[in-house]
């Protein structure tokens, strides 16, 4: 019995390995308990949480030069518009708690020395103030160089919609984030 | 009995399957603007509470790397040249060492400047760890264990959705979609997934629960695979209906993820396979028909 588990023939056939396997196996046991996910020991929760639905929702619409919509329908295209509307989405986060990255001051003034270690290298990796700044200059930057046109200047508006008893979407509100 | 020449060569078409599989993957990511020269030095980073991205960020790399267009560039370059040299010369592991540091490199970058730490590249990072053994015996047995790491993650989808109770959650479904699917709602109407089709599903949220459920009893399926190899050759397609389903109905790609359905192949059998292909037997034929 013992014999046919993989953990045992593991063992047998390379020690090295086996100690890489369990590594993994309490690594990932770990990060699943604290729910504090450490790459490469992933927790695998896409849409595990309950979800109800919304009586509204919300896109991000991004117009270039004032006139032309940047498709962001294309499901092939997740790459390219994850680092559009995933790095906006962060950077709204950004300017509404007044151009500061919250991770600068993750466990601040916490005595205990795994926090202090913590806070050392979270507020070292944070993004400063200037960086922030910076984001609507390279976004411009980014989708110029990815539709291969010019672009001037960069609307983003975040678009309200709810959908009607057919299933169809209707436009409640749009609000501007960005306008450059 | 298999021999050690038998093992080799499903080794090698083993390595030819996942890394042909991974070069189509870079490519999809520059077409798509998402390599470190495409991103032009991007000035945020989203490390998150994530130790390995905190000590990746500061040692200053990532951000060296993507600000400078050579560096860029040369990084690029280099993650595409090893995995043709992989291809190449399949039986020298020291390119899919160097493959796994280099994309595990571009993953934190990418999902860094993304802003979003997305897994559809997990994948193809877990599964470079198996070409690493130097014997064929231990790749044979590593491999195993990446089989098992590969049921775990649909196994653990599944009981976190248990566990959570998404999975009796009559709307959940319906929430999922209308949470996912505003910018095709509102965007350039397609020729097939266009706004009535998904309209027709709001209005028959039945429908899309019955196939919530069997997406997530899919993911539970997988667990067999922990102890029977015997339905190997069908769980084989259930990540591929999986994500095909999250691509139609939640708007998530995760295509690169479909990697993993390679260790679900019996390598002895692609290689009959391939032996009785028409352009097999035809370049066999004329290294024949040059010999004589």
């Amino acid at each position: 019995m013992l014999k046919n588990n993989y953990l045992y023939k593991l063992y047998a056939k390379s020690k090295l390995w086996f100690a890489f396997f369990c590594f993994f196996i309490l690594v990932s046991i770990f990060t699943h308990k604290t729910g504090v996910e450490t790459t490469p020991f992933f927790v695998w929760g896409m849409y595990s949480d309950i979800d109800t639905v919304r009586s509204s929702y919300n896109i991000l619409e991004v117009t270039i030069n004032n006139k032309e919509k940047l498709r962001l329908d294309q499901t092939f295209a997740e790459p390219y518009r994850m680092m559009i509307y995933t790095s906006f989405d962060k950077y709204a986060q950004y300017v509404k708690a007044g151009n500061v990255d919250s991770l600068m001051y993750y466990r601040q003034g916490e005595t205990k020395p795994i926090r202090r270690i913590q806070h050392f290298f979270a507020s070292h990796v944070a993004n400063t103030k200037d960086d922030i700044l910076q984001y609507p200059i390279w976004l411009k930057k980014y989708i110029s160089q990815a539709i291969s046109k010019k672009v001037e200047t960069i609307r983003v508006d975040k678009v309200m919609f709810t959908y009607n008893a057919d299933g169809y979407p209707e436009v409640i509100n749009k609000i501007n984030l960005l306008n450059q | 009995m298999i021999t050690a020449q038998e093992n080799n060569k499903s080794r090698i078409i083993l390595i030819r399957i996942v890394f042909g599989f991974i070069l189509l993957s870079i490519i999809f990511r520059y077409l798509n603007n998402s390599l470190l020269s495409n991103m032009q030095a991007p000035v945020l980073k989203y490390p998150s509470i994530d130790y390995t991205y905190w000590l990746i960020h500061y040692t200053g790399l990532p951000d060296l790397i993507s600000s400078s267009v050579y560096l860029s560039s040369l990084f690029d370059i280099s993650l595409i040249a090893i995995v043709i040299l992989i291809l190449a010369f399949p039986v020298q592991r020291i390119f899919a060492i160097i493959f796994t540091f280099l994309y595990f490199f571009y993953f934190i970058c990418y999902n860094s400047y993304a802003m979003h730490h997305a897994h559809p590249m997990a994948g193809i990072l877990l599964i470079s760890f198996a070409f690493w053994p130097k014997k064929d015996a231990t790749f044979k047995i590593v491999w195993e264990g990446v089989r098992y790491i590969l049921l775990f993650i649909y196994a653990d989808a599944f009981i976190l959705k248990l566990l959570s109770g998404a999975v009796f959650n009559p709307s959940q479904g319906v929430a999922n979609i209308k949470e996912n699917i505003g910018w095709i709602m509102l965007g350039t109407d397609a020729f097939v997934f266009n706004k009535d089709f998904y309209a027709f599903f709001l209005r028959n949220p039945i429908l899309i629960q019955i196939g919530y459920v069997t997406t997530v009893l899919c993911e539970g399926a997988l667990i067999v695979g922990f102890f029977t190899k015997r339905f190997d050759k069908y769980l084989f397609y259930f990540p591929i209906f999986i994500h095909m389903i999250n691509y139609i109905f939640i708007d998530v790609c995760f295509l690169e993820m479909l990697v993993v359905c390679t260790v679900f192949l019996n390598p002895e059998k692609v290689q009959e396979r391939l032996s009785h292909s028409f352009l097999y037997r035809k370049k066999i034929n004329s290294r024949l028909s040059v010999n004589i």
